[in-house]
């Protein structure tokens, strides 16, 4: 751990702040910008990195939750069918990280570099950017149809997996009674936990787009779910990860401290967003998580400064 | 606070509580008092929320 001076005390309340708006914002939990910030900017070792961040992730989360549940009304239901599909993703994740781990290292562009560290790097990349298009172009789309027609089109159970009749079919709260095939949502939750296991994600930015676009629930259905997803996966992670001393609960206070202040004023500014705008902010989100992330892999192999 | 310093300290399972009561007690207790102060200061929807609730269907 770095020595705590007034300057990275202040520095780190400030990317709590940032970290928290984010997240209240577009209902993601921020793991995927926090972790690696808490690494670049302190030099907080990337273990209690990861388990800081989850436990702090439980403050903002649980302050996001209340407000959405305050504002509409989460499917428990949803929810409850994609957790235990996420609990078994993380869990074949993590396990698919350790084997990576056992993999040893690459040689490449002259620099050494540990597979585990490689693959998920690449995977974050790919993921952030195919999601980040998808949202882009269609809340792009969205937002040239409200301009001609005044008002935006209806995206509620039109998700992908509402024209698929394959039995057995649920009727969800979020998607307003369209019939959805239930056996692709566990599959897809599956993977979800996977990429969260593998790529320390709390999902929420995996979550979320799959919900509106596959799913078919509304934008503010998606956030909702996701949040209370993302709460019951960080007390699980913050247990696995405090077990193995990997959390630091300095560095949890200072986050909380602004997190939650920027996780409420966040909740409260997405209300007063149309859904469309929320997923346009949240593809530039994601560009800019994927220049971070790039930019990081040009240092490590030292092409830039 | 060192974590190990901690660790040598408490109980683990003392440890691991607080590591989920304390996030969770001070997310909770953040909300309960910013819908305290929203109740004390009750307000007019704003013109974008007037126009949320009108054309905005999702």
């Amino acid at each position: 751990m770095p020595e705590l001076t007034l300057i990275v005390i202040l520095g780190i309340i400030l990317l709590g702040g940032v970290i928290g708006f984010l997240s209240g914002l577009f209902g993601v939990g921020g793991g995927f910008l926090l972790t690696p910030m808490l690494n670049i900017t302190f030099g907080i070792p990337m273990p209690v990195a990861i388990g800081s961040g989850l436990c702090q992730m439980i403050g903002t989360a649980s302050t996001a939750v209340m407000r959405h549940w305050k504002n509409t009304a989460i499917d428990v239901k949803l929810v409850g069918i994609m957790l235990g599909g996420t609990l078994v993703g993380v869990e074949l994740g993590a396990e698919i990280l350790e084997e990576l781990k056992h993999a040893g290292v690459v040689t490449l562009l002259g620099e050494h570099v540990a597979w585990a560290w490689l693959i998920p790097m690449c995977t974050y990349i790919v993921l952030l950017l195919l999601i980040g298009i998808t949202t882009f172009r269609e809340s792009l789309g969205t937002h040239r149809n409200a301009r001609i027609t005044g008002t935006p089109q209806r995206r509620v159970g039109r998700g992908l997996l509402n024209r698929w009749h394959l039995p057995p079919m649920i009727r969800l709260a979020a998607t307003e009674g369209t019939p959805t095939t239930l056996i692709p949502v566990i599959l897809l939750s599956i993977v979800i936990g996977a990429m969260s296991g593998f790529l320390g994600l709390g999902g929420g930015v995996v979550i979320v787009p799959i919900l509106i676009y596959w799913v078919g629930t509304s934008t503010r259905a998606a956030v909702g779910a996701s949040l209370l997803i993302i709460l019951i996966n960080a007390v699980i992670g913050t247990v696995a990860h405090a077990l193995r001393d990997n959390v630091s609960l300095t560095l949890v206070c200072l986050l909380l401290v602004s997190s939650t202040l920027g996780a409420s004023l966040g909740a409260t500014l997405h209300h007063r967003l149309k859904s469309h705008q929320v997923r346009l902010y949240l593809s530039i989100l994601l560009f800019v998580s994927v220049v971070v992330i790039l930019a990081k892999m040009l240092h490590r192999f030292g092409l830039i400064g | 606070m060192n974590t190990m310093t901690v660790l040598a300290e408490v109980p683990l399972w003392l440890y691991v509580t607080a590591c989920v009561v304390l996030p969770l007690a001070w997310g909770v207790a953040t909300e309960l008092f910013f819908r305290w102060i929203g109740r004390r200061r009750p307000r007019r929807p704003s013109e974008s929320e007037l126009d949320l609730l009108i054309d905005d269907p999702d």
